[in-house]
Order: structure tokens, then C-alpha cells, then sequence
């Protein structure tokens, strides 16, 4: 289909497409591999954050000079002192930076965590003691957990210092789809189902805690900050406007990350406020987040609550979907507000829905920030979407599996438009769904409380995000002088494998072998400006890159040896470490001496050969920007995910326990399918604790009770049921040239429908909040069994569920339709 | 972590000296698994740590002539796992073998649990269960209290400020013919929200003579629950509700409401269940 | 200020520490071993596992002068340090350092059965978690030569990880169990099946 079906012929075995064991694992398994904490610089010091402990309040002191008399401290901050000298930054909004976030909190204190004053110490203990010296005064004030709270014109306003260009009050920002005309869709169904749903707040959790080193010279101005990240650009950018320095002199590296999982994606107050103590101490500062504090100040996946409705005719076709959304993304938020964008656009596949109504109202709680975690807000509309889709099913008498056999994308004709306007390059995601129903024998009878239960999804590959008009990696490679190949990106690898997926690809595409081919680490000074890792992006986008440079330096190479053989570059190959004459492998010039030719023999280079062996490539993906009625093609191809699940419930005890589970996935063509797999075991993980166990939980004040691994019910090895079967289906993406798709995120998406759908099925207990605690569980069969029903909402139907019962009650979104004046009455329902 | 001084006394006699001597600021550490968690985030400050760990007679297991066994409070529990005991003492290996996780039960001791008193945790609520018996060295001589008055609050003991807690003894073995314990947690190495033991006396032809039911977890402190001996699980589970009054209606207290019914019908149904003395 | 000696790895360390230095900060930061990790400090994630006299501890609850004289084995002790790979200056010997699949056997001048079978298995994607659970494994498996694998399961519940779902580090220690047992691992296939389990 493109060039990558051109590579060597026969020589050596392809390596795309195979298991390669990973280039990162000896140093990863024997310890020698360096994260952040383990850089040791001389001189270095160790800065703490002070951070308040009530959730909303008015700050009235903040005195750092008590900490300046403590045996050991060398300097301490807090934000009055540097109003007016460091620019604040923050929230990406339509275009629109909203300048929320500052190292520390000023006038006001907006959630438990956040930043009062920071103290830098000879060493950590003395740090601490500096903090606890700080005198802080704050006037405490009422907080809003509750994001539907947060919508009253009674609740205590959040942010008073910013003017939202959409929002007001609490709501910062709106979103709204109007795709059809949902109100005849809702008039012709046979049924229409509706439901209020909750979701939760999950961290990300990530094992090694967010941190960094700041390293600033005053001779030479340049600041360097060694963090865990999964962005430098982003980092390096925000850093420099923050400081107002310019950006050659911030140079990001970023050593071994433990992983992000959308956590790391964004600059935080840790990374200002270490660098601002470099600058003014002159020397290495060190800020390691305590584990409370990653759980306090990191970002969280969005808690969504959605009055959904999905509407069916009799044959099960889905003709349409309305929402209203509250999207919870905390106090303050750098990407939230694009979560709900991005997880509804794409949340309405597998369907091609013809109509959609959605609003939403993006608000402020004195909660922790919001911000991306695996699946960027599809797991929450799937969560949602795919059991509307079970319940509408039941009430016509369907099959579950028979009504999305019937729905799911499946056209005769690629590339086929949704009227989402989603650009399905190729899927099979129909294969995907009956592949893991049949799994689990979806067809044999439960025995009592076990139930099956089935989602679907497909997810992005490549993000357009409204605020950034953008979506681009970047690969710049080096044919080094002894012919090994140096692959510099920024994409920043923690735990992908980029190592050894890039150079899978350099490796198939140059002849080289793969030993010779080494990813320099991440850092702004050399590597080519790329958005970073999350998305989803990595294989395809970054992929693409570098598929596209080593096509750029193969061209080189391919020159320099036609001129020394004297032959034409079309009668070449490339092949184990050598350039040859197509059908003669064994002879032809190793890459080392092209190489060595290109830097030191340059008189043998053709005539006007520029004597280098580089080759930059960057990949912007042919994607839309988000319409104003919600439409648009955000991603340049989407992976499907099928999940099937069977659980028991313990009638006793509550507990759900997953007997077996399924997952089919088109990743469309998978690198390295070990890798893929790996990262589907651990979206499942992630997708587990979401439906089961995970969850922010606070007290009225806005205090978060869980800020341990302790308290947050993290996953471990015996809550996951074997992921034996996990099946890939690859329907190649056209539109990316090497045919890949997203891998990182798709395994999550369907795992809380899937289990939430499952559980019905054991129990006939619909579960409209997550997680699905055995609390939750055990206290709703309790009353399922005291009324004698044969179904039961949760904890919708209780009798101390305080939100609205009918449909009628709902809440009216308040979404402007001015500019599109469609028919929307809410009356009418 | 604030500054502490380091003290490794060799005798009982000795380590009690220095508590009396250093006052109230003077904490013992024996495996230190739950004291220094909350010495890490400063919620505890000790002036002085008084470490078990070279007093050789505080660690391992010793059986008296009556067949009581002694348990040396700083008997880690991976010890305890190991240990082979005899009859329903080894359910105390099993306890042991099932809370925590593998490298914490190897630091981790049979008294720091008990002098932690943390209602969520295993080895109070079987001490109780099986009517332990605690010896405790002090400044003023040795004394000894059965388990449910050493256990005073959550978080709180019997223990003054300058005695040891030295050894768990379990009663003779026909004390009880049957020990179960169960409990349940949200992950393996969580600590439980609720547990129920049963411990079970049988008269020469089988017939219950004494049924004990502990119930921990749900409470400050496991609560010791009075029933009929030939209670089957149902009535015992009954009663076991109506001794914890969890009576609030929110919904975390209807759940432990729910799995003390549910853990003390079980332990006395499989405690009825099960033959001759185990 | 108190002196404490330990024996890392075989090496005798001794120094004037804090008394509050944890064993965790002193592997780290005195013996200058940083492959043991500081994940929560709460005892809870595993990242911090080590051996103490032969026994697997969180080394971030455990204070160093409770250990003092103690042996520690840290994750840098399992493998030899691969020093001076190349034994012709040429870049054909890189092969050498990165070598393919079929190689890697848990031998005593290569890696430890545990962590070759990660390897093999791709039980390792960002690795913060990676040496805790190696050492966890390492002292099970040795204790327990035939686990089932909802035994390795339970022995690694006490260790955290977000990115691999558990699966691949439950196979990598089925993997590892039949390699210290004696047994012939079979190989790999590095070409597998994209279509199907």
C-alpha cells in the first residue's frame, strides 16, 4: 500500500509485526535504570510544598520567615511575593489560555493540596521542618463537593478572579452536540431509555510519584529541570512563560518515567516552584511528591454525572442519544474541559447515531483538578452509553448481543463518515463483539448470581483537541559513524516501549539491525518539537514519523552507495547492516562505511551530496477541528474494543468477583503484539478499578479521606481475573501509512459497561454510580430483596437517593442554542 | 520523621528502665511496621525509640506444662506462619499466614498488633476470639489481662506508659474444641472491615458447651457476643447484630451491619460443622 | 548520629547516619544503589522490596539501624553487571549487549531466572514497580517451587502495578518457577500471531 511494503527483501526477518523483547528491560530489571529521584547532582537540595489542608478557603497569611530560622533551610516561598513576577498559567479553553493556575494559592485556597508555601533544605527532614514552620492563617470557607451542587446560583463561586468567556458561576465552560434532530428520534422509538449516571474520580496513580530536579545556571541562564513527564514541550513552553525566560534557555530531560497514564501530561506547581528555588539559590533543587500529595494535587480522570436517554426503534437500531452532562474537572484544570469534548465525540462510536443531542456544563468543585487518565473521558460515556444500550434491549425483548451486532459500525464501503463525522478508515469491530461473546459463552445459561455482560467502544488514535490545533510527533534520526542509528523524539516513553517499537521500525527500514538502533532520551535541546505521549498516539503518529524519516535517510544512504557502486538507487536494497545490489544480499556496503563516507570521506559523497545522515519527519495527522454542533473527525483512525465479562456476586458478602473476561481488540497493525497486549491487560486493570474499586472520596468539608494506596483501593494481582483471552483482530488503518492504531487507552473504555452490565445480569440491579463497591452491592440486594422487585436502579431507586426520580425533574442544561436554534424543549418529554 | 534517640536494651528489665526513664516521649518499636507509617508522616514524634529487637526472649514460641501456649510478642507473624501447632492453636498460623502481605509479615509482630489496637486488624480480634491471655512487664512487676480488657479503645490499650507487653498466651487446648476466624477486606492485603471468630466447646458426646463469638472490625474494640451454645449460625448472627448496635442507616454502617451477620453465620455454622478437635 | 554497618550485595557499607534514615534511603542514598525505588512510603506499593538477612521487606518501613549488621540484597545484586561487554572494537559486538530473546536464560553470568522471564514476557512496561516485585518473586519462588498461578497472585499482592494488568508478570513468574526448578523453558516465538490468543 506504501512504502513500508518496500522494505528488504528477504534478508533479514521483518521485525514489525513481531515480539521483539523490549531494548528498555535490562536496565528497567536490574536496577539500573534512572528515574527521577535517583538523580544526584552536587549541591543539590530538597524542596517541600506546604499544602492547605481545607479545601476552600481565603488565604489571610502565609509567613515563610519562621521557616527561614530553622536549622538546615535555605530559602522559602509563598505566593504573595511573586505576584507580578511569574505569569500564571493554566486551563486550555477553546483557544483561550485561562491564567488559573499560579505556584501557590494567593487570595483564595480552591482544594485540599493545593499549594500555600514551599521550603528548600539542605536536606528533606529539613524541609519539612521548614513547612511546619510556615504560618498560615486561612478563613475557611463552605466547600462544593457535589458538581451538580456546584450549579446552583446559591453555591459559594469557586474561581472569583477569572471571567469565563462560556461560563459563569461555576461553569467555566460548556460544550454542546447537536448532530439530527433527536426530538423526531425520541417521537418515532419504540422505546426510549433514560438515566441519571455518576462516575468517579479515579487517579492515575502512576507508582513512581511526580517529581523533579531544577538545575539553573546563572552564568549561562539556562535553566535545566529534569521531570517526570510525559510532555517536554509542554513543560519546557509553560515553564518559560511562567518564568519569562526565553525558551532555548529551559532545557526539559526526562529520565526514566513510571508511567503517567494522562497524569503527567501538563506542567505542574511542583516543576515552577523547583525551578524557582534554583534561581534563586543557584543550586540542583530536588521536589519528589509525597505519595498523599500525588494523590492531592495530581490530576484525576473527570467524575461525570449524565442524565442520559437513548432512544430505540423495535428492531433495536439506535436512532438516537441525548445527554446532559456535569462534568466535575475540580478546582482548576489544565486539559478537563477538553475531556468531555473528546469522550463524547468519540464515546458515540462503534454507532453510527444518526442523532445526538448532548449538552454540557463543565464546572469547578473544590476537588482535586481534573485532567486526562486513560480513555480521556470514553470509559465514563461508555459506561454510560452501553448500558442504556442493555437496557433498552431488555425492554424490547432483544438480545444485548444481537441489538450491537445490529448497530456497530460496519460498512460496505470504506472510508465511511459517521454523522458524528468520524472518518472509520477500516474496523472490525463487528468481529471484535461476537469473537468475545462466544469467549465467554455468552449463550449458556448463569448460574444464580453470575451474569454476563457485554461493551463495545472505539477510541481515538491521535487527538485534534479543540484548544490545540495541532497533532504532531516528530522524529529526527542519525546515522551515526559506525552505522548504528540514533532515534531522537519527544515524545517521552514510560512504559510504551518506544525503544523498541521505533526501532522495529528503523530497523525493517533501513536493513539495520535492531541492536544498532538506540532512542536518545527525551530533551528539549535536540529533539524535534513533538506534543509528547498520551492519546493514545505513540505507534501510529509517532510511528509515522519515524517511518517517514528512516524513508528520508534510507534515500540518503541509497545515494551515497548508487555513486560509490555506480549503480542507480532504484537497483538497491538495504539489508543486514549493508546496502546491495537488489538479489545479491551477501555482497554490498555496510551502513558503517556510508556512513563513515558521509563525515569523513567526504570527496567519495556525489557531487552537491550535503554530508550529513539525518533525516527529520514530522507527522501531523489530516484531522478536523471540532465543529461548532459537535461534529468532527479528532482522530485520524479509531481502534475497536469488544469486552465480555462474567461475574459472580457474593449474595453474603457483596463482593463481584470476575470469573472470566474477553477482550478483542483491533489495534489494526500491531508492531509488537506483545507490547499491545500488555497494554490492553493494563487498560483492563485500569477499566477494573474504575467499575470496582477506585474512587476520590470526600468528606463535606472537600477533605479527600483516601490520599493512600492504603485508602484508594488500587487494583492488585488477585482482583484481576486471567486475561487469557485477549484476541486482536487487526483491521489496518488506511490513513496511517504502516496501517497502526492507538493501543494504550482502548482496553479501558468498555471494562465498566461491560462488568456494570454484568452485574444486571447476576442480579438485575442496574448500578448508576460508580464504582461498584460491595458496600454498594451487598446494601442494594438488601433492598432489592426488601421490596420484592425483580429490578432495582442503584441508588437511584433508594429511598435516601436525593437526586431526581422522574425524567421530568432533570436538570435543563443551559447550553446556548442560540447560534443553531434547534428544536429543543425539555417540557416536551 | 522527627529526631529520635535509638535505645536497644538486651533484658525485659532493662527496656523497661528506659521507658520509665525517658517519660512519656519513649515508644517501643518491636517489628515497627505500624508505628513508623505514622512516625513517617509525623503524626507520632517519639522522643526516644526503645527497640524489642535484641531481647531474644521476647520472639518465639514456648508451650506451657497445661498446654497454654506463648506466644513472644515480638513473634513476627511470617514466625507465627511457620510455626506447626497443634490442634485449633494453628489457626493462629493461618491468622498470621492471611493478613498483610508477604514482606510486611516479615517485620510485622503478634504484640505490635495488639498494642496498635487497631480494630481492622487480625490478631486483636483473635486474641479476643479465643480468649488470649496478655503478659505485660512493668516498672511495677508482671501482670496479665485477658485480651478484651487489654484491648481498651480503638488505638488504645491497658499498657502504662512503662511496660511491655511480652507475650500472647493461648489457652490450653481443650479449652476449645473448634476455632474459626473469618473476615473480609477488599483486597488480600487490606485490613479487614469486619472478622468473626467462633470458638467452640464441645461436652464429651459432641454436645455444644460453650460457644464464643467474637466480632471485630465493625467496632472500637472486638466485641465478645453471648450466645446459646447450641446457637446455629443464623441465631448467633442475629445476635451478633444486635450486640454491635451498628444501628445508623447510612450506608458504610448498614454494610458492616450486614457482614457481621454474614461472617458470624458462617464461623458458627462451619464451627458446628466440623468434627473432633480442630 | 548513630553508626550502622550493612552488607549490600556482598559489600560491606557502614556510615553515620541519621537515626531516622530509613533502610530504603540508606540503600539509596549511602550504599548509592537507586534501582530500589520509592514508590508511596507507606508501605503499600512494594517498590522499595529488599532481602534482610535472606527475608523480603519493604525496605521504606524498616528503619536502618533496626538492621544494623544485617545482610541486604537489592535488585542490583540479582544480575552481574555486564562490565566491558565489548571484547572486539567493533559494532558488530553490540549484539552483545542487546541480545535477542532466545538467549536470555536466568544464568548465573547473565540474569536471575525472575528477571529473564520478565524479559521474555514483557512483565516489565514503565518498571518503577519492576525490582520490588522482582524480589518479592525471587524469595517466593525459592520458597515455593510449584505455586499455582493464583499462589504467585497472592505473593505479589503486596506490590503494586498500573501498567501491565498483573498478566504478563504472573506468567513471567509460571516462567521463572519452571527455570529455578530445572526445567527447559521452551522458546518463544519473537514472530507471534497477531490473530489470536
Amino acid at each position: 500500500m506504501t512504502e513500508t511494503q518496500a522494505r528488504p527483501t528477504g534478508v533479514a526477518p521483518r521485525l514489525v509485526g513481531t515480539s521483539v523483547p523490549r531494548k528498555e528491560d535490562l536496565a528497567l530489571l536490574t536496577g539500573t535504570a534512572r528515574f527521577v529521584d535517583d538523580i544526584r547532582l552536587p549541591g543539590m537540595v530538597h524542596a517541600r510544598i506546604l499544602r492547605s489542608d481545607v479545601a476552600h478557603a481565603r488565604v489571610r497569611t502565609v509567613d515563610t520567615a519562621p521557616a527561614l530560622e530553622v536549622p538546615g533551610v535555605l530559602d522559602a516561598m509563598a505566593g504573595a511575593e511573586l505576584v507580578g513576577k511569574v505569569k500564571p498559567w493554566g486551563d486550555l479553553m477553546q483557544d483561550l489560555l485561562v491564567g488559573d493556575h499560579f505556584p501557590f494559592a494567593t487570595d483564595k485556597v480552591l482544594y485540599q493540596g493545593q499549594e500555600l508555601a514551599a521550603v528548600v533544605a539542605e536536606t528533606p527532614h529539613q524541609a519539612w521542618d521548614g513547612c511546619e514552620a510556615v504560618r498560615v492563617e486561612l478563613e475557611e470557607l463552605p466547600a462544593v463537593v457535589d458538581p451538580e451542587e456546584a450549579l446552583s446560583p446559591t453555591a459559594p463561586l469557586i474561581q472569583e478572579q477569572i471571567l469565563y468567556e462560556f461560563g459563569e458561576g461555576n461553569v467555566f465552560d460548556r460544550y454542546k452536540v447537536r448532530v439530527g434532530d433527536f426530538a423526531a428520534a425520541e417521537a418515532e422509538a419504540a422505546v426510549v431509555v433514560r438515566q441519571r449516571f455518576a462516575t468517579n474520580k479515579q487517579a492515575g496513580a502512576a507508582l513512581e510519584p511526580h517529581g523533579c530536579v531544577a538545575d539553573y545556571d546563572s552564568f549561562t541562564g539556562v535553566l535545566t529541570l529534569y521531570s517526570s513527564t510525559q510532555s517536554i514541550y509542554m513543560v519546557r513552553d509553560v515553564l518559560a512563560d511562567v518564568l519569562q525566560i526565553p525558551r532555548t534557555k529551559v532545557r526539559v530531560l526526562v529520565p526514566a518515567v513510571g508511567a503517567g497514564f494522562g497524569s503527567k501530561a501538563q506542567i505542574f506547581a511542583h516543576e515552577v516552584i523547583a525551578s524557582l528555588f534554583s534561581m534563586r539559590l543557584g543550586r540542583p533543587v530536588k521536589l519528589m511528591l509525597p505519595r498523599a500529595d500525588v494523590f492531592r494535587a495530581g490530576t484525576t480522570r473527570n467524575a461525570q454525572v449524565h442524565y442520559a436517554e437513548l432512544a430505540m426503534a423495535a428492531d433495536g437500531t439506535i436512532t438516537g442519544y441525548r445527554d446532559y452532562i456535569v462534568h466535575n474537572t475540580g478546582a482548576m484544570s489544565v486539559w478537563g474541559n477538553q475531556v468531555v469534548h473528546i469522550g463524547t465525540n468519540v464515546g458515540m462510536l462503534p454507532y453510527a447515531i444518526p442523532n445526538v443531542h448532548v449538552d454540557s456544563d463543565i464546572v469547578h468543585t473544590t476537588t482535586a483538578p481534573g485532567g486526562p487518565l486513560r480513555g480521556f473521558g470514553i470509559p465514563q460515556a461508555i459506561w454510560v452509553k452501553e448500558q442504556l444500550v442493555d437496557m433498552a434491549a431488555r425492554e424490547l425483548g432483544l438480545d444485548p448481543l444481537a441489538v450491537r451486532e445490529r448497530n456497530v459500525i460496519d460498512p460496505a464501503e470504506f472510508p465511511y463518515r459517521t454523522p458524528m463525522g468520524h472518518v472509520i478508515d477500516s474496523t472490525s469491530i463487528k468481529r471484535c463483539l461476537q469473537t468475545c461473546a462466544d469467549a465467554i459463552g455468552w449463550d449458556a445459561p448463569r448460574a444464580p448470581y453470575e451474569g454476563k455482560g457485554l461493551a463495545v467502544s472505539m477510541k481515538y488514535t491521535s487527538a485534534r483537541h479543540p484548544s490545540l490545533d495541532t497533532d504532531l510527533s516528530a522524529v529526527r534520526l542519525r546515522l551515526e559513524t559506525d552505522g548504528t542509528v540514533t532515534i531522537y523524539s519527544s515524545d517521552v516513553s514510560h512504559g510504551q516501549g518506544h525503544a523498541t517499537m521505533l526501532a522495529q521500525i528503523v530497523a525493517d527500514g533501513l536493513g539495520v539491525g535492531i541492536e544498532k538502533v538506540s532512542l536518545a532520551p527525551p530533551d528539549s535541546m535536540t529533539a524535534p518539537f513533538g506534543l509528547g505521549t498520551y492519546a493514545s498516539r505513540g505507534a501510529a503518529v509517532l510511528g509515522t514519523a519515524c517511518r517517514l524519516a528512516t524513508q528520508r535517510l534510507r534515500d540518503k544512504v541509497l545515494a551515497i552507495a548508487a555513486h560509490v557502486l555506480e549503480v542507480a538507487p532504484e537497483d538497491l536494497d538495504t539489508g543486514n547492516d549493508r546496502v546491495f545490489v537488489k538479489g545479491l544480499p551477501d555482497t554490498g556496503i555496510y551502513l558503517e562505511i556510508i556512513a563513515a563516507t558521509a563525515a569523513y570521506r567526504t570527496h567519495q559523497l556525489p557531487p552537491g551530496f550535503e554530508p550529513t545522515l539525518e533525516a527529520v519527519a514530522t507527522y501531523d495527522t489530516p484531522t478536523e477541528r471540532e465543529a461548532p454542533d459537535g461534529r468532527g473527525n479528532l482522530s485520524v483512525t479509531y481502534s475497536g474494543a469488544a469486552h465480555a465479562a462474567h461475574v459472580r456476586v457474593d449474595p453474603d458478602t457483596g463482593r463481584i468477583t470476575v470469573l472470566d473476561y474477553a477482550m478483542a481488540h483491533d489495534t489494526g497493525t500491531v508492531i509488537n503484539p506483545l507490547i499491545v497486549e500488555g497494554q490492553h491487560h493494563g487498560g483492563f486493570a485500569m477499566g477494573l478499578g474504575m467499575v470496582l474499586s477506585e474512587d476520590y472520596v470526600y468528606d463535606e468539608q472537600g477533605r479527600l479521606l483516601n490520599a493512600s494506596f492504603k485508602d484508594y483501593l488500587a487494583v492488585t494481582a488477585t482482583d484481576v481475573p486471567e486475561l487469557s483471552k485477549t484476541v486482536e483482530i487487526p483491521a489496518p488503518s488506511t490513513m496511517i501509512p504502516g496501517g497502526q492504531k492507538g493501543a494504550g487507552e482502548s482496553g479501558t473504555g468498555p471494562v465498566p459497561a461491560a462488568i456494570g452490565n454484568a452485574v444486571f445480569d447476576a442480579t438485575g440491579i442496574r448500578f448508576t454510580t460508580l464504582p461498584i463497591t460491595p458496600q454498594r452491592m451487598l446494601v442494594a440486594l438488601r433492598e432489592k430483596e426488601r421490596r420484592g422487585v425483580e429490578t432495582l436502579r442503584y441508588p437511584d431507586d433508594m429511598p435516601d437517593f436525593r437526586g431526581p426520580r422522574q425524567h421530568t425533574d432533570w436538570p435543563s442544561p443551559v447550553a446556548s442554542d442560540a447560534d443553531l436554534d434547534l428544536d429543543f424543549d425539555w417540557e416536551d418529554d | 520523621m522527627r529526631p529520635f534517640t535509638w535505645l536497644t536494651p538486651e533484658t525485659t528489665e532493662e527496656a523497661v528502665a528506659l521507658l520509665r526513664a525517658h517519660g512519656e516521649g519513649a515508644r517501643v518499636i518491636a517489628g515497627g511496621q505500624t508505628l513508623l507509617l505514622a512516625m513517617k508522616e509525623r503524626l507520632v514524634g517519639p522522643s526516644h525509640l526503645v527497640s524489642l529487637a535484641r531481647i531474644t526472649d521476647l520472639a518465639g514460641i514456648t508451650t506451657e506444662p497445661d498446654g497454654a501456649l506463648v506466644v513472644g510478642a515480638a513473634t513476627t507473624y511470617a514466625a507465627l506462619t511457620r510455626a506447626e501447632l497443634p490442634g485449633w492453636q494453628r489457626r493462629l498460623s493461618e491468622v498470621a499466614g492471611d493478613l498483610a502481605d508477604r514482606p510486611v509479615r516479615n517485620r510485622g509482630t503478634i504484640g505490635g498488633a495488639l498494642c496498635a489496637a487497631d480494630p481492622r486488624f487480625d490478631m486483636p480480634a483473635f486474641a479476643v476470639g479465643v480468649d488470649a491471655e496478655l503478659r505485660i512487664s512493668g516498672a511495677a512487676g508482671e501482670r496479665a489481662l485477658p485480651a478484651h480488657e487489654f484491648l481498651v479503645d480503638a488505638g488504645r490499650t491497658a499498657l502504662g506508659q512503662d511496660e511491655i507487653l511480652t507475650a500472647v498466651v493461648l489457652p490450653p487446648l481443650p479449652t476449645w474444641d473448634v476455632v474459626v476466624f473469618e473476615k473480609f477486606r477488599h483486597r488480600v492485603f487490606d485490613a479487614a472491615i469486619a472478622s468473626a471468630v467462633c470458638a467452640l466447646r464441645r461436652e464429651d458426646h459432641g454436645v455444644p458447651a460453650s460457644l464464643r463469638i467474637t466480632v471485630a472490625g465493625a467496632t472500637p474494640t472486638p466485641t465478645v457476643v453471648l450466645v446459646d451454645a447450641a446457637a446455629d449460625g443464623a441465631a448467633a448472627a442475629e445476635s451478633a447484630v444486635a450486640a454491635v448496635r451498628l444501628d445508623s442507616s447510612d450506608e458504610a454502617t448498614r454494610y458492616r451491619r450486614e457482614l457481621v451477620h454474614t461472617l458470624v453465620r458462617r464461623v458458627v455454622d462451619r464451627a458446628h460443622a466440623q468434627q473432633g478437635s480442630v | 548520629m548513630q553508626k550502622v554497618c550493612l552488607t549490600v550485595n556482598g559489600r560491606e557499607v557502614s556510615a553515620e547516619i541519621d537515626e531516622r534514615t530509613l533502610l530504603l534511603e540508606f540503600v539509596r542514598d549511602v550504599a548509592g544503589l537507586t534501582g530500589t525505588h520509592n514508590g508511596c512510603l507507606e508501605a503499600r506499593c512494594g517498590c522499595c522490596v529488599v532481602e534482610v538477612d535472606g527475608d523480603v521487606v519493604k525496605s521504606c518501613n524498616v528503619l536502618a539501624v533496626q538492621v544494623d549488621g544485617a545482610e541486604i540484597t537489592t535488585i542490583e545484586g540479582l544480575a552481574p553487571q555486564r562490565l566491558a561487554p565489548v571484547d572486539q572494537i567493533t559494532t558488530q559486538s553490540l549484539a552483545g549487549v542487546y541480545r535477542p530473546v532466545e538467549a536470555v536464560r536466568g544464568t548465573p553470568e547473565d540474569l536471575h531466572p525472575v528477571q529473564a522471564a520478565f524479559h521474555r514476557c514483557h512483565a516489565v512496561q514503565c518498571g518503577f514497580c519492576t525490582p520490588g516485585m522482582v524480589m518479592v518473586l525471587k524469595d517466593y519462588l525459592e520458597e515455593n517451587p510449584e505455586p499455582t498461578r493464583d499462589d504467585v497472585r497472592r505473593a505479589i499482592a503486596g506490590n503494586l502495578c498500573r501498567c501491565t494488568g498483573y498478566q504478563h508478570i504472573v506468567d513471567a513468574a509460571m516462567e521463572a518457577a519452571a527455570e529455578m526448578r530445572g526445567e527447559r523453558v521452551p522458546d518463544r516465538p519473537t514472530h507471534g500471531s497477531t490473530d489470536g490468543a
